[in-house]
């Protein structure tokens, strides 16, 4: 049967469907009588199975057997409950509790991991900070000298990174800085912690740093004299050693007079 | 009239079992014509319906079914339970009827047992028809039933097989020039 035959069964199905008889669908393609006669004949015939019914007695009980079927298929599932074995009832919260563990401590380790790089004004630096407090809590007298140092180097180069920024950098966070590097520097000469030359090295660091921020923003660091606030850098050292009777020269002033 | 769709809507609602009832009056024989054409055998036939219509009772309150994608579901049904009855027949040894879109289910055997009740019972005319339905393949079979028997559209029947509209079109058109041949074959 080819194609232009189909289309005009389909023609005839469509006539047929709004109400033509098969002649009046005949008449208008009576160039296909043969084609369309013989596919609504067989059509027609097919059609005949839908006499084909099932048994009566099948018609008139089987709905109710097929509701009680259902009812029995239904009751076990609903009465039994799955069997759960004690050991298992007792495994499967403990391994979600470990699961739970390891993974907080492996998210913990990551973070602190990632705090260590962080710098001031960053999310994590306070987990930083709050980190090395937590080493000086645990260490023992006789490392805590090492670590005082090791904390003033990372606020060194803290303070060196957001001097050297191009961007405008809080000058809060700077100050804090410089507050903590006084204060670390203290504790540090507390455990003697470093030697002659290294002190040298760590003070002009110190100092360079607060004259570039006295310089960048017309202030100087920290809470000022007044206030109580304790200066350990070389001026302060200076200072100290003023009071104390001391040589009372030095590399002073920001360490300008180093050389004189 | 109520259609099947108000059944199935009201049944949904209420659970009253005579709403499935109806349901149950309305589709019950063109799912037993359904396999009575792919088996020729009543009592088969029979207990496949009863199947059918088991799972429809449990699962029906589950599904947001309208009328139309009622009797797909329930073909779509019909049609799985049919492939997986063929599938245990073998696995048990029976002589193989394979079953698949491109294999016949009934046998010569079955046909001769069954033609001469099914000549008395659909009065037709040329008796040669069953003969040459069973020449098909078991999808041109389901397709030329749901096209004529049931009286379904080319897009509904597509929508139970999972095929386009034209390949369904195709295979009426196919399946009655085959018929069409082999009756012309017997006469001649």
């Amino acid at each position: 049967m080819d194609r232009k035959t189909q289309r005009i069964i389909d023609r005839c199905h469509k006539l047929l469907e709004n109400g033509f008889s098969l002649d009046e669908c005949l008449e208008r393609f009576s160039s296909f009588d043969r084609e369309i006669k013989d596919y609504f004949s067989i059509a027609e015939d097919i059609k005949k199975l839908k006499k084909l019914s099932p048994s009566k007695e099948f018609t008139k009980n089987s709905l109710e057997s097929i509701i009680s079927r259902a009812g029995s298929r239904d009751a076990p599932e609903k009465i039994a409950p799955a069997e759960v074995s004690p050991r298992r009832l007792i495994l499967r919260p403990a391994m979600i509790f470990m699961a739970f563990i390891v993974i907080s401590v492996f998210s913990f380790a990551g973070t602190l991991f990632a705090s260590q790089e962080s710098m001031p004004g960053e999310t994590l630096y306070p987990l930083k900070r709050s980190f090395e407090q937590f080493q000086l809590n645990i260490y023992p007298e006789s490392l805590k000298g090492g670590l005082h140092l090791r904390f003033l180097g990372n606020r060194i180069q803290e303070a060196e990174i957001l001097l050297a920024a191009e961007n405008d950098i809080d000058p809060s966070l700077i100050d804090e800085l410089i507050v903590e590097m006084d204060r670390q520097y203290w504790s540090c000469s507390q455990y003697d912690c470093m030697d002659a030359v290294h002190e040298d090295d760590i003070l002009d660091s110190i100092d360079s740093i607060k004259n570039r921020y006295r310089s960048r923003y017309g202030k100087e660091a920290g809470p000022d004299s007044s206030t109580g606030h304790y200066d350990m850098g070389r001026n302060g050292k200076e200072k100290d050693s003023l009071n104390g009777g001391g040589t009372g020269q030095g590399k002073g002033n920001g360490g300008q007079g180093g050389g004189n | 009239m109520s259609s099947i769709e108000d059944y199935i809507s009201k049944y949904k609602k209420t659970g009253d079992r005579k709403w499935f009832a109806l349901i149950y009056e309305q589709t019950m024989p063109r799912i037993y014509r359904y396999f009575y054409f792919k088996t020729m055998q009543k009592e088969l036939s029979e207990d496949l319906t009863s199947e059918v219509f088991l799972r429809v009772y449990i699962n029906l309150k589950n599904t947001s079914l309208d009328g139309k994608a009622f009797i797909s579901w329930i073909y779509r049904i019909a049609h799985n339970l049919l492939v997986d009855h063929f599938r245990k027949e073998n696995k048990a040894g029976q002589p193989a009827r394979e079953f698949s879109d491109n294999t016949r289910v009934s046998d010569e055997e079955v046909l001769k047992q069954e033609s001469s009740y099914l000549k008395k019972e659909l009065d037709l005319q040329r008796p040669e028809l069953l003969s040459a339905i069973d020449t098909l393949t078991g999808l041109q079979k389901d397709v030329i039933m749901l096209r004529f028997v049931e009286d379904m559209d080319y897009t509904a029947i597509a929508g139970i097989f999972g095929k386009n509209r034209g390949t369904i079109r195709g295979i009426v058109f196919r399946a009655v020039e085959k018929i069409r041949k082999e009756m012309n074959r017997s006469d001649g």
